[in-house]
């Protein structure tokens, strides 16, 4: 393996540096919590449609997906897809108008009008909760990648990723946040097409990418090829878990539900742009398999013995580029991988600062001084994702680790978000006992799902059932409980929008 | 009395005390209604499957087209009466091109 030389690495630590610098140059005007936290709601509709993008990529991408295509093949696809593209255009049109509508600032905000302050505060708590321990994956991720290309030990990556990180978001907060994520998509767009033309000439094209790997796979790589998967197979990819577990369920959740992607879309200034971006980012998205699943799947015709596939990534970067290159491109291979982390920081901090410290510690604090909440929390997430990174290595991967968080509540979640705008006789004692069965039910199954499911890792259908069981105990317990007036609902539901 | 109860604790955690009956018993009860699913969805042909994935993005595409036009106010500025100003005309075409890929790889 080739190690960074001397010129890589000086382009590594300018890179890193400048970092902080732009977010402190982005932050050096910002006053309130409005600049803090959405930009100043002044974002333009492409920057945040590519930084929603980014921020999806990030690490789960590079390093989790890279790495499950490199073993399971193409399937993977899915997830950028199915498992997107239709969640989007349906944010798009059916969600984004109604926060845009409400004028919040985050998702828990959104519900507690809806509903009533308990629905809030469990989410913002569960949510919240969610977005820290994220982080610490995030990190982790960047430590694997700096591992590989550096040699450098897991605890020193994590320190240094943790300080880039959070030193820009700390001053900048949202706008330094997508600044940066553009100059991240610019990277993984340039490092990507080089793996990709470099890594099919290796191989042989296409042909020789297919003949490689019928030679060498074996029989658990027969669907290598294979989008679609019988639901008999073992792989977590069977259709039948993309089709419930991720294009119901997970995908809508994520690109309406999470409190990291939404508020980009908050940032704009205006409804319409909102959908511009969500609807450009979707369209983003039907290029990434081909930037990232597609060199995973070569990466394993070319180094079909590589001890852990999550490194693949890093692994092809330092192998196919030369130097100089290698090294900006690997500097903007790690910025892409600290994206997901600047992302979730900015949103854990939002969360906490708008749904619980002003909800509950001090009403009356004036932008002024959320402003400066935001920032001290900022701080102390990152503080605490440090502390959580090591965790990650008691999962199978990076991605296994993530996907696995995300299927334990966002089912439910999602069924009371989705419910409570669709549906107005929706109330707060069904949502509440909609969430708690739902979460009941996404812990019991994935405590017994060794004894159940046939899948190895059936986070998907975990997210699936948990649903199901969300929207019917909010749905029976709605139906034989009051519902709120009409009025209290104007503007909050699909059908009351116009209100 | 502490220090007792701690250690009774820690021995059924350890040896699995009634929590792993509790286990068996939802494994139990919950293990047909998953054998069921998975039957369900392994008799599916792939081809059934592969339309079943189309069917549901053409009729997202159908229900995008279904709402009213997304043009920009003309009174706002300029491109309100250019087709391609309609935001719902993007989302069809994004998701055909998605139809498309999957009629292709599927």
């Amino acid at each position: 393996m080739k190690n960074l030389q001397t010129f890589d690495i000086v382009i590594v630590v300018v890179y890193l540096f400048l970092f902080p610098c732009l977010g402190y140059w982005v932050g050096r005007k910002q006053k309130t919590s409005e600049d803090y936290f959405l930009g100043g709601r002044k974002l333009r509709w492409w920057m945040v449609g590519i930084s929603m993008v980014v921020t999806d990529i990030g690490a789960l991408e590079l390093v989790g997906v890279a790495g499950s295509a490199y073993g399971m093949g193409l399937a993977m696809a899915n997830f950028d897809w199915i498992g997107c593209v239709p969640a989007m255009v349906l944010a798009a049109f059916l969600f984004i108008p109604l926060y845009w509508k409400a004028g919040v600032y985050t998702i828990p905000e959104y519900l507690g009008r809806r509903y009533n302050d308990g629905v809030r505060t469990m989410i913002a708590i569960l949510w919240g909760l969610f977005l820290v321990a994220n982080l610490g994956i995030f990190l982790w991720s960047a430590a694997t990648v700096l591992e590989v290309m550096l040699g450098w030990p897991k605890w020193i990556s994590i320190l240094i990723t943790a300080s880039v990180v959070g030193l820009y978001t700390f001053f900048g907060g949202l706008e330094a946040v997508v600044m940066a994520d553009m100059i991240q998509y610019a990277n993984l767009m340039m490092g990507s097409i080089i793996i990709l033309v470099v890594g099919l000439i290796k191989v042989g094209g296409i042909d020789g990418l297919v003949e490689t790997v019928q030679a060498i796979g074996g029989p658990e790589r027969k669907d290598f090829f294979h989008l679609l998967l019988p639901a008999s197979t073992t792989h977590p990819m069977s259709w039948s878990a993309v089709f419930f577990g991720l294009a119901l369920v997970l995908s809508p959740a994520y690109w309406v539900g999470n409190q990291a992607i939404v508020q980009r879309n908050l940032g704009t200034g205006n409804a319409r742009d909102a959908k511009k971006s969500v609807l450009f980012g979707a369209a983003l998205k039907l290029t990434i398999p081909i930037l990232i699943v597609v060199p995973g799947m070569v990466g394993f015709a070319l180094y079909p013995d590589l001890p852990e596939q999550d490194k693949i990534y890093p692994y092809m970067l330092q192998n196919m580029l030369p130097p100089g290159l290698l090294g900006l491109v690997f500097a903007g291979f790690l910025v892409v991988v600290m994206s997901g982390a600047d992302a979730y920081l900015n949103s854990a901090s939002t969360l906490w600062t708008m749904d619980v410290y002003k909800k509950y510690i001090y009403k009356e604090a004036d932008q002024r001084h959320l402003y400066k909440v935001g920032r001290i929390l900022t701080a102390a997430f990152i503080g605490l994702a440090v502390l959580m990174a090591p965790l990650t290595d008691k999962f199978e991967g990076v991605f296994s680790a993530m996907q696995t968080l995300l299927s334990l509540f966002q089912g439910p979640t999602f069924a009371i978000l989705l419910l409570g705008m669709i549906w107005k006789g929706a109330n707060s004692y069904g949502a509440i006992a909609g969430l708690v069965a739902g979460l009941i039910t996404s812990f019991t199954l994935f405590w017994i799902k060794d004894g159940i499911f046939q899948a190895a890792n059936p986070f998907l259908f975990i997210a699936w059932w948990s649903f199901v069981m969300g929207v019917v105990v909010t749905v029976v317990v709605s139906l034989f409980t009051p519902s709120r007036p009409a009025n209290a609902l104007a503007a909050l539901t699909w059908s009351s929008k116009g209100s | 009395m502490i220090g007792i109860l701690s250690e009774v604790l820690t021995s059924i955690i350890a040896e699995g005390g009634f929590v792993a009956p509790v286990r068996e018993a939802l494994i139990g009860v919950l293990k047909p209604v998953a054998t069921w699913f998975y039957e369900l969805t392994a008799g599916v042909p792939l081809w059934a499957v592969l339309l079943l994935f189309v069917v549901t993005l053409l009729m997202l595409a159908g229900w995008v087209i279904s709402l009213k036009s997304e043009k920009p106010d003309p009174a706002q500025g300029s491109g309100g009466g250019r087709i391609f100003s309609d935001l719902r005309l993007w989302a069809v075409l994004i998701l055909l091109i998605q139809t498309v890929i999957y009629l292709v790889l599927g």
